[in-house]
């Protein structure tokens, strides 16, 4: 099975920012003892990061554990790494054959950094509260903690693990033709070349000569002409070139 | 009325087109579903869960389900037929407006009937599918679990009026927590899906309208002149056990 490292930013003076925007208003018990607390509703206490020496909260099916290493003989299935560690930095542990990394893009942090140290996927997440965005889907597995045995509930944590190694499967590149495809149905909707670059990004090297042809079809193009059989038919050239059929 | 549960470029694509739909008499609502929403935290293919939620709520309205892909690739992933399911059109994007509007009118005119075992079929399956995930994210860390969130402290206030004298406002007032209860979004979700299916010939379904009814009893409770104590502790423990029931099975 895959492994994840997931890079966290976890200031608690920046709520807005990081895993406490992700959990907000979440709070529980794992959270309580091993990334931040409150003392009395107004102060607050970190429990990971930024102390220096609890860079690493190494996971696995039995426990949880803060560390400010990662060596050979742990038993690790996620391990969630302070973005203020910078990652040449990173015990050379963490980069197995079948390690995912979940980033957010810092200073410390590149993705070209990591993608020249990682065999495996690499997917940038964000810290919104939404399942697609990756980090929100760590909250399955913290939930999964019993305070009082200060272990996991086994089969919620393989469950919990599992959705989260889905969230790097999450076809993003699908998702990008199709949202293309449904901003091509109206003439003003089609992006400009340009517009295509950025926000397609994931498509323009395989699909911006199809596009191109595209949109020269529909130059001059207008609303009105989405009752027009040509534009209609340029669509759908566009829709076979995306999706094959 | 055309109702939209899609991307916001076909609504306005439709929009566009105002006009035609202003000459499009509907008699009956329909909705216009896109297999792609981009606003699910999985957008691709999530149209066809919604169309069978749709389905579930509004027996008798048309669907109508747009997708860019073949009707035949959307087949393997349509779990519970909602495709084939009388009632359902099926419109590959992108489409020529008239056509579609045309459609929908003709649509319109015929009543179509799903016939009692049909519509027993998919509404069983789905229910069921949809209940026990629903259950399970009930179960999921004991968050919404009824006897530590709810009838724990019910069941001990009733026992300190029976036992030890207390003001039975007390108790009243403490099951005013059911409603609230109640209103948790997915305990919400839940009380919607068991009244779609608390008809059904099925042990689960009509286990999950036990459950229900026990708690829209217990609410109800609060607001009688008079409570049989006595009663209420034994129907508490009726109810922790069907929810335990629900949960294994």
């Amino acid at each position: 099975m895959e492994k994840v490292v997931c890079i966290v930013q976890n200031n608690v003076a920046t709520p807005e920012k990081g895993l406490r925007h992700t959990f907000t208003d979440r709070q529980n018990d794992f959270i309580e003892k091993y990334l931040y607390k409150y003392d009395n509703g107004k102060e607050s206490i970190e429990c990971f990061f930024p102390k220096e020496n609890n860079s690493y909260l190494i996971i696995n099916k039995i426990s949880a554990r803060l560390a400010n290493n990662v060596i050979e003989t742990d038993d690790w299935d996620i391990i969630l790494v302070s973005d203020t560690l910078p990652i040449d930095k990173y015990s050379e542990c963490v980069f197995t054959e079948s390690t995912l990394f979940m980033y957010h893009g810092t200073p410390n942090n590149s993705s070209e950094t990591l993608s020249n140290k990682s065999n495996k996927a690499i997917k940038k997440g964000a810290h919104e509260q939404d399942e697609k965005y990756g980090y929100s889907r760590l909250y399955s597995l913290i939930n999964a903690w019993i305070k009082e045995t200060e272990r996991f509930d086994i089969r919620e944590y393989d469950s919990a693990l599992q959705h989260i190694i889905d969230w790097f499967n999450v076809n993003d590149e699908l998702e990008a033709k199709l949202e293309l495809l449904h901003n091509c149905l109206l003439p003003s909707n089609a992006p400009k070349l340009e517009e295509f670059d950025s926000k397609f990004n994931i498509l323009k090297e395989d699909y911006k000569e199809d596009y191109k042809l595209f949109f020269s079809s529909i130059d001059g193009k207008t609303d009105d002409d989405v009752f027009n059989a040509k534009y209609i038919d340029a669509v759908k050239q566009l829709r076979i070139a995306l999706l094959g059929s | 009325m055309l109702q939209f549960v899609c991307h916001s470029s076909l609504e306005n694509l439709l929009a566009t087109s105002k006009e035609g739909m202003n000459c499009v008499t509907l008699t009956n609502n329909a909705v216009l579903i896109s297999d792609f929403l981009p606003q699910n935290p999985q957008p691709i293919h999530a149209g066809l869960l919604e169309a069978v939620k749709y389905r579930l709520f509004h027996p008798s309205e048309f669907i109508f389900i747009a997708s860019f892909f073949p009707k035949e690739k959307l087949i393997p992933l349509d779990t519970f037929g909602i495709l084939s399911l009388n009632g359902t059109e099926f419109i590959q994007l992108p489409f020529h407006i008239d056509q579609f509007l045309g459609t929908l009118e003709d649509k319109q005119k015929i009543e179509f009937n799903l016939s009692k075992d049909e519509w027993e079929t998919f509404a069983i399956r789905a229910c069921k599918a949809l209940l026990k995930k629903k259950m399970s994210i009930l179960k999921h860390g004991g968050k919404l679990d009824l006897v530590n969130k709810l009838t724990l402290k019910i069941r001990l206030e009733a026992q300190n009026c029976l036992f030890y004298g207390q003001d039975i406002n007390v108790l009243r007032e403490c099951l005013k927590s059911v409603k609230l209860y109640r209103e948790i979004e997915e305990i919400a979700e839940l009380i919607e899906l068991s009244n779609v299916s608390k008809n059904f010939p099925d042990d689960y379904l009509q286990t999950v309208a036990e459950f229900v009814n026990g708690l829209n009893y217990l609410e109800s409770l609060a607001n009688e002149p008079e409570i049989n104590v006595f009663s209420l502790i034994s129907y508490i423990d009726t109810l922790n056990a069907t929810s335990t029931k629900i949960l294994i099975l």
